[in-house]
């Protein structure tokens, strides 16, 4: 049992954990992300779209790691564009990044402990949240076994336990089914329906058919700009016979970026 | 104590206390073996404070900046203190020399020289990433090292502060702007994005 805290039951103040409005974010001199409009509420919201398309950089900007150079961006009902205090915002988020740094010679617990303090929880609570975190992404064997004895896989399930120890309200998965076996990935989608319960969780892949099957809500990006937002079934009723793709939702992502490229917006 | 420990193996401190630690020992046996007179050149305490000064360069980031920045926690006061806890470092390792056979000082030009440095290298963080922190202090002292100034000219004192003698007044103004902008600019943004995806 873990204790819930009373800023956990209050109700939100906000109508969208995610807000975007003209969002502007460069990625370097590249202005990645190029007026993007964005509303999310709970729920597991996948987000699609080709390499190059501005996921990663959208991720880092709903992230707080890039600041937006145009645009604004509402995280929890706290303004994060501007030189706003980010502290509040940041409690209240778990980000794992496409590939993130670690200090080798921490243990799994170390590190999701440490990733814990980092994001301000109170410490009598830390080791609790950290082992249930580890429990949840199928690691407690692995625990107390240094990180870089780990595989690329079991690396990734480290990742998305430091990302959700702090049991946020806005979850940000970049990629997190690389290296996952079909068994895990399996897991990974229960996990998924579970956390998006009570918080807001964007999971980004190239894998069409995990968005299908573990997200309420399809986002699809294409030139910094979104394109399509809406649920499975109108993903896959924007596919035609003709389009290229070995499932209906695979058939309904192509017809819609082809959509895009030639100029339309679904 | 814990998070504190946690913190401290992350930022790799215990390789870059025994880092300075060893360097210290070798240049002090250096002027301890081969010097005539007990008082190190000053191109040498010069140089000692440089190698410290780079030895802390790693410590000013973490693995992953991006999750790093993620954090919660007030940075200012914490990225502050980690300088100044640094500069204290790095004044006991060399200032214990002077209790010893071979000295590094004077005490006015050590500190001079590690407050400028450590400047330099908190904004080489700032403009380059932890990384490639050190690149900045090096570029600048190791040419002034090997050719120092001992003229009256106070641009080119200015510009081979690290090698003036201890009471000059140019260098230690332009040591004392360089250590508080690194200072300023490092407590307030930290070291700049570098990490796997920045450049993508």
């Amino acid at each position: 049992m873990r204790t819930i805290s009373a800023a956990e039951t209050a109700p939100a103040t906000y109508a969208w954990s995610v807000h975007a409005e003209q969002l502007k974010v460069k990625a370097g001199r590249h202005l990645a992300v190029d007026g993007l409009d964005l509303r999310m509420q709970n729920g597991v919201h996948g987000l699609l779209g080709p390499n190059g398309a501005g996921k990663t950089t959208l991720m880092r900007a709903l992230a707080t790691v890039l600041r937006p150079a145009g645009g604004k961006l509402t995280i929890l009902g706290q303004d994060v564009g501007g030189r706003g205090n980010l502290r509040q915002a940041r409690r209240g988020l778990g980000y794992l990044p496409q590939e993130f740094g670690f200090y080798p010679r921490f243990t799994v617990r170390e590190f999701v402990e440490y990733m814990a303090w980092l994001k301000e929880m109170p410490k009598h609570t830390i080791p609790g949240a950290a082992q249930r975190a580890i429990e949840r992404v199928g690691l407690t064997t692995r625990a107390d076994a240094r990180m870089k004895t780990l595989s690329g896989g079991m690396l990734r399930r480290a990742g998305i336990a430091q990302a959700i120890v702090n049991n946020p309200l806005v979850l940000l998965l970049d990629e997190p089914t690389v290296g996952l076996d079909p068994e895990q990935r399996l897991d990974f989608r229960e996990l998924l329906r579970d956390l998006a319960v009570d918080s807001c969780v964007l999971v980004s892949t190239h894998l069409v058919e995990d968005v299908v099957a573990a997200c309420t809500d399809v986002l699809m990006v294409n030139e910094g700009r979104l394109v399509f937002q809406g649920d499975a079934n109108t993903l896959i009723d924007h596919g035609g016979p003709n389009d290229a793709g070995d499932s209906p939702a695979e058939r309904g992502y192509s017809a819609l970026l082809r959509r895009a490229r030639n100029g339309g917006v679904a | 104590m814990r998070y504190l420990g946690l913190h401290l193996r992350a930022r790799r401190i215990p390789a870059a206390l025994a880092a300075a630690a060893s360097g210290t020992l070798v240049l002090w046996t250096v002027v301890a073996v081969f010097s005539e007179v007990p008082d190190a050149d000053i191109s040498l305490v010069t140089l000692l404070v440089l190698l410290l000064a780079a030895v802390v360069a790693p410590t000013l980031g973490g693995h992953d900046d991006a999750l790093d920045r993620t954090s919660a926690l007030r940075w200012l006061p914490r990225r502050a203190a980690h300088l100044l806890v640094a500069l204290v470092i790095i004044l006991a390792l060399v200032l214990v020399t002077l209790l010893t056979g071979a000295r590094f000082g004077p005490a006015a030009l050590v500190l001079r020289d590690a407050a400028g440095l450590l400047g330099l290298t908190a904004l080489g963080a700032v403009a380059l990433g932890t990384a490639r922190s050190w690149f900045l202090p090096l570029a600048w002292t190791l040419p002034v090292v090997m050719t120092p100034f001992a003229g009256a000219s106070v641009p080119l004192q200015a510009l081979t502060w690290q090698t003036q003698p201890h009471d000059n007044r140019t260098a230690a103004v332009v040591a004392t702007v360089i250590a508080v902008a690194g200072l300023v600019a490092y407590g307030v943004r930290g070291s700049a994005l570098r990490d796997i995806r920045s450049a993508a």
